[in-house]
């Protein structure tokens, strides 16, 4: 099983380092750094030089950089925020808590994650039409571990009974769910098995734990690997393809094909085009009957 | 004060030893170990739950300091069957009077000396 960390609140150089080192240490395998849109592109200029040092740890790891967009007011501001910025990055999430936003949110197909639709809220955030929504646009749901780790008594039992109602909706429409740790700190690390012995402890199914470690996050990176050749929902462009029969995988299907197109040419060939309706067009072959001026007007118009 | 008698080994509780990475802003030795990693597992367990785990701290190291804050590793005894249990709970301590801390268990032995031999000598 591969850990996926989708969400380690990336901040400056320095403190990123020691995060991926820590995760590394404890056992993630995929870690993508999230930041604020005016910080992202400071961090793609230092990008490279993460990566070169990751790469000398003992257990080197992957890491991408996501943007998570957090200050937007309403579901208009998220959807400007989401054009701007989703040809730059290759994980968008957007912070929920706001019911027009959550909703918003879920009903955008580009946006890959609502991240934590409970926030500062006494219930879920979500319900069974935000759930459906989430089905049909593919807009996976964020459950943070931190946000269980820095509250205390009642909140944190708030937190906890919001996580089990989200399961609920997910147990029965069967949207995506991820779950992250949201690190800061190193103080906010720990390691794979104790994550998951928290979220066993709260009611996910060993199956639910996988998916949202592992399947889910490995969808939404495949997904966006692909998301810049995708024209509309159902259309995609094929690189690489210069003729239509590029794109069958092998020759006895563009045999077919070929064949298939060859029968049509045929049997038009082969027509006996006498029995077509001419339309009238007898009647027009006397020319002098056409009044060209009427038509060219009837064109200009 | 007379000592009792020690149970017949089919009788005595069967344990585990987790081995924890501890990290604090301030420097533990390894009585202050002890109300920490209680009162984690009371939060979250509740009292009823918590009498189960047989809870002891038996080592406790000190491995590092750098960077801010005391690295260290301790051998926690637990009752066998209840180490994700205890694991859980330890994992959702952040603060502990009013000082930052972070347990993290690193690996689950059977007895004292291979959990030396396996987390501690190692480093």
């Amino acid at each position: 099983m591969k850990f996926h960390d989708l969400n380690i609140r990336g901040q400056y150089f320095g403190n990123d380092l020691k995060l991926v080192k820590e995760a590394s240490r404890f056992g993630w395998d995929y870690v993508n750094l999230n930041y604020y849109p005016e910080y992202f592109k400071r961090a793609l200029d230092y990008k490279s030089d993460l990566i070169d040092k990751i790469n000398d740890f003992e257990n080197p790891i992957e890491i991408n950089m996501g943007l998570n967009i957090v200050k937007a007011k309403n579901p208009n501001e998220v959807r400007k925020l989401v054009n701007k910025y989703r040809n730059k990055t290759s994980y968008l999430s957007v912070l929920g808590g706001d019911l027009k936003i959550n909703r918003g949110v879920c009903e955008n197909i580009k946006i890959d994650v609502l991240s934590r639709p409970y926030y500062k809220r006494h219930d879920s955030g979500m319900n069974h039409v935000l759930a459906k929504e989430a089905v049909k646009n593919n807009v996976a749901i964020e459950l943070c571990f931190r946000d269980i780790l820095n509250q205390h008594l009642k909140y944190r039992a708030n937190v906890i009974a919001s996580f089990k109602e989200i399961l609920k909706f997910h147990r029965k429409f069967k949207f995506p769910i991820i779950l992250t740790t949201d690190s800061k700190s190193l103080y906010d690390m720990r390691s794979t098995r104790d994550i998951v012995a928290v979220f066993k402890c709260i009611g996910f199914t060993n199956e639910e734990i996988y998916n949202g470690f592992c399947k889910y996050p490995q969808e939404i990176r495949d997904f966006n690997k692909d998301r810049k050749n995708m024209v509309i929902k159902g259309v995609k462009v094929i690189e690489g393809a210069t003729d239509f029969t590029d794109v069958y995988k092998n020759d006895e299907d563009s045999k077919d094909f070929e064949d298939m197109f060859c029968d049509n040419l045929e049997e038009s060939d082969s027509m006996d085009l006498s029995d077509i309706d001419d339309g009238g067009l007898e009647e027009l072959n006397n020319l002098d009957d056409i009044d060209f001026e009427d038509l060219k007007g009837d064109f200009d118009e | 004060m007379s000592k009792l008698k020690i149970l017949p080994p089919t009788l005595r509780i069967t344990n585990h030893y987790l081995i924890l990475d501890v990290k604090s802003e301030v420097s533990l030795d390894k009585d202050d170990m002890v109300p920490p990693i209680w009162d984690a597992c009371i939060r979250f367990w509740g009292e009823c739950e918590t009498s189960n785990f047989n809870l002891w701290v038996m080592r406790h190291y000190l491995v590092e300091e750098c960077g801010g804050f005391m690295n260290y590793k301790t051998i926690l005894r637990c009752q066998s069957g209840y180490e994700e249990k205890v694991r859980a709970g330890l994992a959702t301590l952040t603060r502990y009077n009013h000082n930052k801390i972070a347990i993290s268990t690193i690996g689950i032995a059977g007895t004292i000396k291979s959990a030396i031999d396996k987390f501690i000598e190692v480093e």
